[in-house]
């Protein structure tokens, strides 16, 4: 199954590939964005199942970015996972058409509850 | 003792995540008081020894103004200090959304006598320094 993670921070990717790994069982296959832009052109080149977009990036913002992948996807899997906890911020991306929100830093048990949940709608 | 800091690309990326993860903590804090929101930006990173401190804050800093400085000390296995600096006019500016936005009468009263007071002192200390002819260091 292919997941794409963006975030600036490499740090930030390399927790939540450490938590896919525990969580999925069977291959996974991880694509690794570090802003916006690239998260939108990996996402239009792979398809993956599943994006987890970080909101504070540079070049493009994670709101940008999510935007036009539910304009080009409709049906996007994105988790968005940011520092940027302010109510108004978690309404948009959630309007936007986010699946789910998990703040950092991240909660790997929520993480890993969410990704559970999303085992009834994608074939992990 | 050699007092330079060499951080590895990671070691930056740590601390910078570090940083990303408290200020947006505490935006959304103040936020949620003043009932407003704010656009994070990416925190940057700039290793300087602490004897250079000084200089680069009078070089940052615009000596004239008044600032509003927070400071707190961080203790256990990560030591360090944390100093939140901003000048008199942008924390009014930042204070005006709760005088119209805040949810509780006691919070807009708050800033509202925040913003009074710091109104008074800023115009006070510009008729000093016209009075008493000092020349702004930015002239």
């Amino acid at each position: 199954m292919k997941i794409l993670v963006t975030d600036d921070s490499k740090m930030a990717r390399k927790m939540v590939i450490k938590t896919l790994n525990e969580s999925i069982e069977g291959e996974i296959e991880i694509f690794e964005g570090q802003n916006g832009q690239e998260a939108v052109d990996l996402y239009k080149q792979h398809k993956p199942k599943i994006v987890f977009l970080d909101l504070t990036m540079p070049i493009m913002d994670g709101f940008e970015a999510l935007e036009q992948i539910k304009m080009f996807d409709n049906d996007a899997k994105v988790i968005i996972i940011s520092a940027d906890i302010q109510k108004t911020a978690v309404d948009r991306v959630l309007s936007l058409g986010a699946y789910n929100f998990i703040k950092k830093p991240i909660d790997t048990t929520k993480m890993k509850q969410i990704l559970e949940k999303l085992n009834n709608k994608v074939e992990i | 003792m050699n007092d330079n800091i060499i951080l590895t690309e990671d070691e930056k990326d740590c601390l910078q995540e570090l940083m990303n993860v408290a200020y947006g903590s505490a935006t959304a804090a103040i936020t949620e008081i003043l009932n407003a929101y704010a656009k994070l930006s990416i925190p940057k990173i700039q290793i300087i020894n602490a004897s250079e401190f000084k200089d680069y804050l009078t070089a940052e800093l615009n000596l004239d103004e008044k600032h509003l400085i927070a400071l707190q000390e961080i203790n256990g296995a990560f030591n360090g200090e944390n100093m939140f600096v901003i000048d008199e006019k942008s924390a009014i500016n930042m204070a005006y959304p709760g005088l119209k936005n805040a949810k509780h009468k006691e919070v807009k009263e708050l800033v509202a006598n925040i913003i009074s007071a710091q109104s008074k002192e800023i115009g006070m200390m510009q008729q000093w320094q016209s009075q008493w002819g000092y020349v702004k260091a930015s002239e």
